[in-house]
């Protein structure tokens, strides 16, 4: 008998001990914000900036944690966000109209942008057609009317610069020549100061530094006022645009708190000031607003869908 | 040039608390460069979100003190157990672990800290010197210069595999077919990916080099027995000098110089790194040689010529990035993205608007290739014996640290299985006398001859007389032709001479 009450004691002793304390989210363990790209770029940088600000914003004892997860253009990180539990505890920012463009011309992909969770969007960061400074080109009409088609120096095809690049010569129509296979935007930069190129589609905030510097000159903005100014308003809507998205499943009251949270981040003097250093433009937008804006930008490049097909084996 | 503002980052590293943040990025720097499979873009990755909190200006003290002490840290393993710590090291092999075999590790230890510490120095000091016309040489390197600079070093090819020639191609054809895995930028398909994820960025080059060269070496040591030096005279390691080895840099100052010089050229063109400054080098080395037969022998020079490209790289890598705020290496690019996330913005005007943070780098990467190279004199007596220990406690230690380092990089066990895979194909391979070093050359140039030649293709709209219109790509072509050439030529000088030639 007496074992039994020791045994009893013993068992329950060690059953209360080990039963796991129950710490409410956003405390039980690090916030893990995936940006499926290398160190240095914007999304990084973006998600740097904003994971101690959602930190703060979460209150005391929340450790936010910025993975990067780089790979297959953007994909590998973008799956990871995808197939992670809906617990609230794994979040991660997406490169629109990257994914947006990869679903509409039907690639094969492992994740499905539509079912994301959308949480919030951050900032609009516009593209720009850029040229070099010693070029005698001034507007648009100028690279269409070069006499031969122009030379676009890009990332390569499944790039969003490359896309919108397509889809606004297409428009306009001018010819032009996708040079791609150029590594970032430095790569790009140099190929048209070198002059073997006529022009790349780059983010503006990236070009703003050369523009300062004289090296490159701005032939059109891709903003809803350059596109405008420029005749075609419809392209204003391209662009790239920084959101953060949880997995699919994410219960409505979790994706609620996460987009309070979330606004609140974005409204925050800091991350004001981080979007105006970038020179992109501060537009938040809630969980409905962003998930909207997505499904709009989803039709949008739909459209688009014969201008993006893929490279057949003939050459153009 | 703003002589008093560098005095001044040198200053500062002196004075105040920065330079407990440069010997700790020295010291990272070294062990990361020893174990293979790690390295500085790694190294500087991890560092990244520590730095967060630091002054820019500490920050870029200790990556300079990791990017400058990489290099040598991983020519010791390559000296020692045949395994290149680093990529940028793979050359020093040839020479290196010849010479540890023959129980003259101090030897090698000595001439490759040296050449890494001067090397070093040199590279920075011709940046300083280039510094005004640096935008000029970043424009003068195109796709076409990329694409002649490539096929240069697959020339390299030709000249490591002595003897083996048909072996040697062989090797180098499977590295370029291994090379051509994965997404192609220009024309956008994927290539071999098997329809997996894994693959779409083609195989990942640490965990292939660190299997070729690590797990094979040690699948070979196990099998052999006994240790590295064993089966020399052990009175050869009481004469092995690690001085020795410091003088002969000096005796050999004009490989040293050439040696650095391409390693500053190639540093500075974007997408060629250290890997290939160090084959370059070591070709070179080898072709201006009066005896050209002793390399892969054991040739001081061997050692000499890699080591002071693979450091002078550092300098050249930051030409691009004082004329137009760009990096030149993978490593620069992670340093650039350090200042980012100090809110200091990399552009063209980043020598005027952030002066003290880059000539604090520059300051930083100086002191490091000394401090390291120090460290490494100072250890080699104690390091060489490595060559002495059994293998049953050395493979089992390498091969652990080695795949831990492969799996550390993205935490994904398929890199360790493709490192295993590539393990037991290089020792078969090693078996069969087939060279691995060319299959890796191939490997990692590859994929900058395919994409440079297309693009090369689409700026000149198929019009490939482009190359002889310009003039960057006149002098490499000569180079070229005058590498494959040279063989040839001295075989003819020689039977002229009356002496016979090696058959080939």
């Amino acid at each position: 008998m007496k074992k039994l009450i020791i045994v009893t004691t013993v068992l329950t002793a060690v059953a209360l001990v080990s039963a796991p304390v129950k710490a409410e989210w956003p405390k039980d363990k690090p916030i893990k914000i995936v940006i499926p790209y290398s160190p240095g770029g914007g999304f990084d940088t973006y998600v740097r900036g904003l994971a101690p600000v959602i930190a703060k914003q979460l209150g005391a004892g929340v450790t936010v944690v910025p993975e990067n997860i780089p790979g297959a253009g953007g994909n590998k990180g973008s799956t990871v966000i995808y197939r992670a539990k809906p617990d609230g505890y794994t979040i991660g920012i997406v490169n629109v109209p990257g994914i947006t463009v990869a679903k509409a011309r039907g690639d094969k992909l492992s994740f499905d942008p539509a079912k994301y969770s959308w949480l919030v969007k951050v900032a609009d960061s516009p593209y720009g057609i850029a040229a070099s400074g010693k070029s005698k080109m001034k507007t648009m009409k100028d690279l269409c009317n070069l006499g031969r088609p122009a030379k676009l120096a890009q990332t390569g095809p499944t790039s969003s610069g490359y896309v919108t690049g397509v889809i606004i010569m297409k428009t306009m129509g001018c010819p032009f020549k996708m040079i791609t296979g150029y590594k970032g935007s430095s790569g790009a930069v140099t190929a048209m100061l070198r002059g073997e190129v006529d022009a790349s589609v780059r983010p503006l905030g990236t070009v703003a530094k050369y523009v300062k510097s004289g090296d490159l000159k701005v032939l059109m903005e891709v903003t809803p006022k350059g596109a405008k100014a420029a005749g075609y308003p419809k392209l204003g809507q391209l662009g790239l645009k920084r959101m953060l998205v949880g997995p699919p499943g994410m219960s409505a009251d979790l994706v609620k708190k996460w987009s309070d949270a979330l606004l609140r981040t974005v409204n925050t003097k800091e991350i004001k000031a981080l979007v105006k250093k970038r020179r992109d433009k501060h537009a938040p937008a809630g969980a409905a607003e962003t998930q909207r804006l997505h499904a709009e930008l989803g039709k949008f490049y739909e459209q688009y869908k014969h201008l993006m097909e893929k490279k057949k084996k003939k050459k153009k | 040039m703003n002589f008093d503002l560098l005095l001044f980052a040198f200053q500062e590293v002196i004075a105040t608390d920065a330079i407990v943040y440069l010997m700790l990025g020295v010291v990272l720097g070294v062990t990361f460069g020893i174990i293979p499979g790690l390295g500085g873009t790694t190294a500087l990755a991890l560092l990244i979100p520590f730095t967060f909190n630091m002054e820019p200006f500490d920050a870029m003290m200790m990556a300079g003190g990791v990017m400058g002490a990489t290099s040598f840290g991983g020519s010791i393993t390559a000296i020692l157990i045949n395994t290149p710590g680093t990529a940028p090291n793979a050359a020093t092999t040839f020479d290196g672990y010849p010479l540890a075999k023959q129980g003259k590790a101090g030897l090698a230890l000595g001439a490759s800290a040296t050449a890494s510490a001067i090397g070093g120095l040199i590279g920075l000091f011709t940046l300083l010197l280039v510094i005004p016309i640096a935008k000029a040489i970043v424009l003068f390197f195109g796709p076409p210069e990329f694409f002649l600079l490539a096929i240069l070093g697959l020339c390299a090819i030709a000249i490591s595999c002595r003897g083996k020639l048909l072996r040697g191609l062989i090797s180098g054809a499977f590295g370029l077919m291994l090379a051509f895995v994965g997404f192609n930028s220009v024309s956008g398909g994927e290539r071999f990916t098997m329809g997996t994820e894994y693959l779409w960025d083609g195989l990942p080059l640490v965990p292939v080099l660190t299997g070729m060269f690590a797990i094979s070496q040690m699948l070979e040591l196990t099998l052999k027995g006994g240790a590295v030096a064993s089966g020399t005279d052990s009175s050869n390691m009481k004469i092995d000098r690690v001085f020795d080895g410091v003088v002969a840099v000096f005796t050999h100052w004009t490989v040293l110089l050439r040696g650095s010089f391409i390693g500053t050229i190639i540093g500075a063109i974007p997408g060629l790194g250290g890997t290939v400054a160090g084959f370059i080098a070591y070709t070179s080395a080898v072709q201006t040689s009066k005896d050209p037969e002793s390399f892969g022998t054991g040739n001081i020079v061997g050692v000499i010529a890699p080591e002071s490209a693979n450091n002078a790289k550092d300098g050249g890598s930051l030409i691009p990035t004082v004329a137009f705020g760009i990096p030149g290496s993978a490593e620069t690019a992670l340093f650039l993205g350090i200042l980012v996330l100090h809110g200091i913005e990399p552009g063209p005007s980043i020598l005027l608007e952030h002066e003290k943070e880059i000539f604090g780098l520059i300051a930083a990467l100086t002191a490091s290739a000394v401090l390291a190279s120090i460290i490494g004199l100072i250890a080699a007596p104690w390091m060489r014996l490595i060559t002495a220990i059994n293998v049953h406690i050395l493979v089992p230690v390498v091969v652990a640290v080695s795949l831990t380092g492969v799996y550390v990089l993205k935490g994904q066990p398929t890199d360790v299985i493709v490192c295993l895979i590539m393990g037991v194909v290089g020792y078969v391979m090693m078996k069969f006398d087939y060279p691995r070093l060319t299959l890796v050359i191939a490997f990692v140039l590859g994929e900058t001859a395919e994409r440079a030649f297309q693009q090369t293709g689409m700026i000149s709209d198929g019009d490939y007389t482009i190359f002889f219109g310009r003039l960057a790509s006149i002098i490499l072509m000569t180079g070229i032709v005058f590498t494959l050439a040279l063989p040839s030529l001295r075989r003819w000088q020689l039977r002229r001479a009356g002496k016979v030639p090696v058959a080939d």
